[in-house]
């Protein structure tokens, strides 16, 4: 994670920052206060060997609470569910749909945390700008004013219970047993790219392994939405 | 500066049936805004030559042969795919052929639109039925979900279609959400989204251990449950009903066999094809759906008392006969399922073809009281319809016979004779209904609920005397009378369409080896 | 990894559940749709994290059609909902009842 290892102590300035800090794995990140280390002996182990010290710090209990992605992580996933349940218990509707931003805005910080800076910049002008803008006028042409409590509830808790405890087995079924995804990636590419080039090749290169067609077809779904909404919204 | 391409011209060949039905879809958009008012009409003509020559492309592509997958494993042009977009081309040819006279009556302006987004729709199946990859199968299915979202909704102001697009819309994309979730566990537990890959992965991970298996399971009954919402399969079908009454009846013709047709080879793909080793797995699922959907299915039909509600529940019957195919986990279950989906795509579209003539307006006209008497007024509309019906419910003698036959033997030879019983109740059970339309149509022959009759009863009986004294007010009733009679014009396309299918369904019948031996080899089978 | 992929697969499910349960409680055809974006966006979790966890980049390239797809039924269905309210002055699904059968 480049992006984030602003450190300037962590190899006691002695090799160039980008290098370095590329190669600590991101759970290290708050490793930027340490105070520079005796030299090791290995010097392409280096950021290991300080890694690991720090990390015997931690089990002494002071750091565990500066591993910066994991409190971000915690505070996403709150803000995330806390704002899915606001969206689906509120009563006013507008308050819902701002919610519902919240949950959008929470979703993208998660994906910079997973490193994907550009899947986090399209969810945020897709969803929480595009999304919920047309929500939001959806809102405003559909709501009668005189009526209160816009957004009732009905009857089915029952069934709906059944089919969130069968769910939630499911997945802590699934996930529980699944001590780890290590399975190596079967595609020639691997990684999210890095750069915008990587990207554009990822999605519409002729030359090498891309995902050209899914790309075209998403275009072709684009046209359809626009070709439905104004036959639905034309008056005539 | 030299680029080395590495997607072809082959490529974009292997798709050229998809290329072909959009490229003409753009064309009725953009020819539609040139043509005055009274000639545009003559767009169906021009998409039926598109479907036509998509038809052609992919008997094209399948003579050429090639290589069997293009776009990096994306799409694929096996025998399955090429059988499966034959039979959604030739549903939507006869879908376009019976919409003209429908769009008339109905007061849609806007022809254009509704031709290109039919050819849309049609594009979305074709891609869902040749994907090999999750990522198309989910891109196929949206974009033949959204036209119809909007096809459903299509006659403006009737509420009774812009409920149906609603529910259709929101179930639909209910069903999308879970899909995708198991798609996101399978990706997961196999870390790839290409069939082949998929199979490969858990070919090589047999027996599956613990840690893998239950993300992989859950990820299979998410993609069955989200597959099982578009075929309205039972308990994932209280959309249907609804949907299918409320939308244009060509709309409904071209959804309940296309829509079909894509899911049900989607998932015959990912659980036959690249699911294939779990086989043991996955199999009681279906099993339990399939046995569910033929006896709801046909149980909730005979209740029925409107005409195109009960051929929606009849379609969700049907659903359960074609999914046996994929239960039963073999080759040949397939090659019957698509002989099944062929057949049934032939008699079903006739039905709703017929219904289509007797509709006055979306949703409503079609109760039995309509069908009453029909034998006596229109021979030949009844006669087409008996056919349908008579198909539908597997009698000897027409394509739906050999159909069931099909699929019914496919689950004896896998071993799961429960399946055929279920099969033959229910099919039992059909008769029923299907009867009573075709009893109320030569046998009731005094309409007590025609409203013609009644308008001109009431208009006498207002008189209050004699109809000799009032000559001239009886006859004011009997033209009132005439004027809503209850003899429908029938267009000609409507008529071509219903004739084509009158005879597929009796040729096939009777003559059932050809198509059977092609659906066969479709799937590989020698 | 900083976080692992265990505990974010958790939240989506959450997500999920959440999503779901929105779907089958609420009547207002908006909210129902929330929810349905909800069960997308938890949808899109699971597919980052099983790409962060596989150095796979189909889950990436899954998301970023996810994403394109959604935007696309944003727009007709909110175009069918305010056609039907329209025509209604009235969006409770409940109310939805002209077929009965």
């Amino acid at each position: 994670m480049p992006g984030l290892c602003l450190s300037d102590t962590i190899d006691g300035g002695s090799s160039p920052h980008g290098v370095l800090c590329d190669r600590i794995p991101p759970p290290y990140i708050h490793c930027r206060r340490a105070r520079p280390r005796r030299a090791p002996d290995l010097p392409h182990l280096a950021w290991l060997q300080r890694a690991r010290g720090f990390c015997q710090d931690v089990q002494k209990g002071i750091c565990v609470m500066l591993d910066l992605p994991s409190v971000v992580f915690i505070v996403f996933a709150a803000v995330l569910v806390g704002s899915a349940l606001a969206v689906v218990t509120l009563r006013n509707i507008v308050h819902a749909a701002l919610f519902l931003v919240l949950v959008f805005g929470a979703a993208a910080g998660i994906y910079v945390l997973l490193n994907a800076e550009f899947i986090a910049i399209v969810q945020i002008l897709v969803y929480a700008g595009a999304v919920t803008i047309l929500i939001l006028f959806a809102i405003m042409l559909t709501q009668n004013p005189n009526s209160r409590g816009s957004n009732p509830s009905n009857r089915q808790t029952l069934i709906a219970a059944l089919i969130a405890v069968a769910l939630c087995a499911g997945a802590v079924f699934a996930f529980a047993q699944n001590t780890s995804i290590t399975t190596a990636s079967q595609k020639a590419i691997s990684g999210p790219p890095g750069s915008v080039v990587g990207i554009g090749q990822l999605l519409y290169s002729p030359t090498s392994y891309s995902y050209v067609l899914p790309f075209e077809i998403a275009s072709v779904v684009l046209l359809v939405a626009i070709v439905g909404a104004i036959v639905i919204g034309r008056e005539d | 500066m030299a680029f080395t391409y590495t997607i072809t011209a082959g490529d974009w060949g292997h798709i050229a049936p998809q290329l072909t039905l959009l490229g003409v879809a753009l064309l009725v958009m953009v020819i539609d805004t040139m043509l005055p008012a009274r000639l545009r009409g003559g767009l169906v003509i021009i998409a039926l030559l598109g479907v036509l020559s998509a038809a052609a492309s992919a008997l094209l592509v399948a003579q050429l042969g090639g290589a069997p997958s293009a776009f990096f494993g994306m799409i694929t042009s096996d025998g399955l795919a090429i059988f499966s977009m034959l039979v959604i081309l030739g549903a939507t040819a006869l879908a376009l052929l019976i919409a003209p006279g429908y769009i008339e009556r109905q007061g849609i302006h806007q022809q254009g639109e509704y031709y290109a987004l039919v050819l849309l729709a049609a594009t979305g199946m074709l891609l869902m039925s040749t994907a090999s990859n999750l990522m198309m199968i989910f891109l196929g299915l949206e974009l033949l979900s959204l036209p119809l979202y909007v096809l459903c909704a299509f006659v403006p102001g009737q509420q009774i279609a812009q409920e149906s697009g609603m529910k259709y819309f929101l179930l639909s994309s209910f069903a999308s959400g879970f899909l995708l979730y198991g798609m996101a566990l399978v990706y997961g537990a196999t870390g790839a989204t290409g069939l082949t890959q998929i199979h490969a992965f858990v070919a090589s991970h047999m027996p599956l251990d613990s840690s893998l298996a239950p993300l992989l399971l859950v990820g299979v009954v998410l993609i069955v449950v989200g597959l099982a919402f578009k075929v309205s399969a039972i308990p994932f079908h209280a959309w249907t009903p609804d949907v299918y009454q409320g939308a244009p009846t060509p709309v409904t013709a071209l959804m309940s066999v296309g829509t079909k047709t894509a899911a049900l080879v989607a998932l015959a793909r990912i659980l036959v094809v690249a699911l294939g080793p779990i086989t043991s797995q996955w199999q009681p699922l279906l099993i339990a759906l399939a046995i569910l959907t033929m006896l709801g299915g046909n149980l909730l039909a005979a209740t029925q008392t409107n005409v195109k509600r009960m051929l929606a529940y009849s379609s969700i019957a049907h659903a359960g006969y074609l999914l046996i195919g994929i239960a039963v986990g073999t080759n040949l279950g397939l090659a019957a399922m698509i002989f099944y989906l062929a057949a049934y795509g032939i008699m079903n579209i006739g039905a709703f073809g017929v219904v289509q003539v007797i509709e006055r307006s979306v949703g409503f006209g079609t109760e039995l009281d309509r069908f009453r008497g029909l034998g006596a007024r229109q021979p030949w509309l009844a006669g087409a319809m008996t056919v349908f019906l008579l198909a539908l419910a597997g009698i000897p003698g027409t394509v739906g016979f050999v159909a069931k036959y099909a699929v019914f033997s496919a689950a004896v030879l896998a071993s799961h004779p429960e399946l055929t019983i279920v099969g033959v109740i229910a099919s039992m059970i059909s008769f029923y209904y299907y009867l009573r339309i075709i009893w109320a149509m030569y046998f009731e022959l005094n309409p007590e609920g025609d409203p013609a009759t009644q308008g001109a009863r009431a208009a006498l009986g207002a008189q209050g005397t004699p109809p000799l004294m009032v000559e001239s007010s009886g006859q004011s009733a009997v033209i009132a009378a005439k004027s809503v009679s209850m003899r429908q014009p029938i267009a000609l396309g409507a008529m071509l369409s219903l004739g084509l299918a009158v005879l597929a369904t009796i040729i096939l019948g009777i003559l059932p080896g050809p198509l059977f031996e092609l659906a066969r080899q479709a799937v590989g089978l020698p | 990894m900083p976080v692992p992929a265990n505990a974010l697969l958790f939240v989506s499910a959450m997500l999920f559940t959440i999503g779901v349960v929105g779907v089958l409680v609420r009547r207002n055809p908006l909210v129902i749709f929330m929810s349905i974006e909800l069960m997308l966006n938890a949808v899109n979790l699971s597919f980052m994290t099983f790409a962060n966890a596989l150095h796979s980049v189909d889950g990436w390239i899954f998301v970023f059609l996810v994403l394109s797809v959604a935007a696309a039924e944003v727009v007709v269905g909110l175009a069918i909902i305010v056609s039907v309210f329209r025509t209604r002055q009235e969006i409770d699904v409940d109310d939805f009842n002209t077929m009965k059968g």
